[in-house]
């Protein structure tokens, strides 16, 4: 029998601990604590701090980001598990007007790289930004 | 007495649900994934989660299963093409169906 998670997002410790992994080995990240089961501050090697939710939505839309605002009040980045997992554009949109980081892991990890990882976005053949939506 | 039946009556005005999933296609699913198409007019998405609570915690009571909400407002479903491309069924219609097999065996 599988083990219920520990936080009511119903992110699996897979999904935390594909992440930590992740993090462990990321060269841009200098250490990191979780509290809260899903919840992350993550310093980078440049000094800065970033406050980043876990969770494991297939289709992230406003909904999520305002629950997960008001339970996570100091969020400033919301990740959404697998890379096949994705959001909704009214979601990413929603986080660009609000300072809000909207990612899946993939996307995540790449905005790492970023000086400024909430306007990160990946790009296509043509140079034009590719996201994850849904 | 709520049941299957009658349990979208405890749904905000406007919402629809839908299922979706592994329900659909196995004989013994985990869990229920269940869409929620929601009037972001009448129901903020600030408002979305604790407005179907009730609606998705009497749906797991009935069901004795793990219920996984996708909450979207119209706009977001369409954008997403979320029903099309997960082929989710409208609820009264996986009920009714689900109550015409029980009685047919």
């Amino acid at each position: 029998m599988p083990t219920p998670p520990r936080n009511n997002w119903d992110v699996s410790y897979s999904v935390i601990a594909f992440f930590e992994r992740a993090l462990n080995t990321h060269s841009k990240v200098e250490r990191f604590v979780r509290t809260r089961d899903i919840f992350f501050q993550i310093e980078l090697a440049n000094g800065s701090q970033l406050k980043v939710l876990l969770v494991d939505e297939y289709t992230l839309g406003l909904a999520d980001l305002h629950r997960a605002q008001s339970e996570f009040t100091e969020m400033e980045f919301i990740v959404t598990g697998g890379n096949w997992n994705g959001y909704t554009r009214e979601a990413k949109q929603y986080g660009l007007l609000h300072d809000l980081g909207v990612f899946n892991i993939e996307e995540f990890l790449g905005a790492l790289n970023w000086s400024e990882p909430n306007k990160y976005h990946k790009k296509d053949s043509d140079g034009k930004p590719t996201y994850a939506y849904h | 007495m709520v049941n299957l039946r009658t349990l979208t009556t405890r749904l905000p005005a406007g919402s629809k649900a839908y299922v979706f999933g592994s329900y659909l296609s196995s004989d013994s699913p985990r869990d229920l994934d269940i869409l929620i198409v929601y009037d972001q007019h009448s129901c903020p998405p600030s408002q979305a989660h604790e407005k179907h609570q009730e609606f998705l915690s009497r749906l797991g009571e009935l069901l004795a299963i793990g219920v996984d909400v996708t909450l979207l407002t119209k706009e977001e479903v369409q954008s997403s093409r979320f029903i099309e491309d997960t082929g989710a069924i409208c609820f009264e219609e996986v009920i009714s169906k689900a109550q015409a097999k029980v009685r047919t065996t």
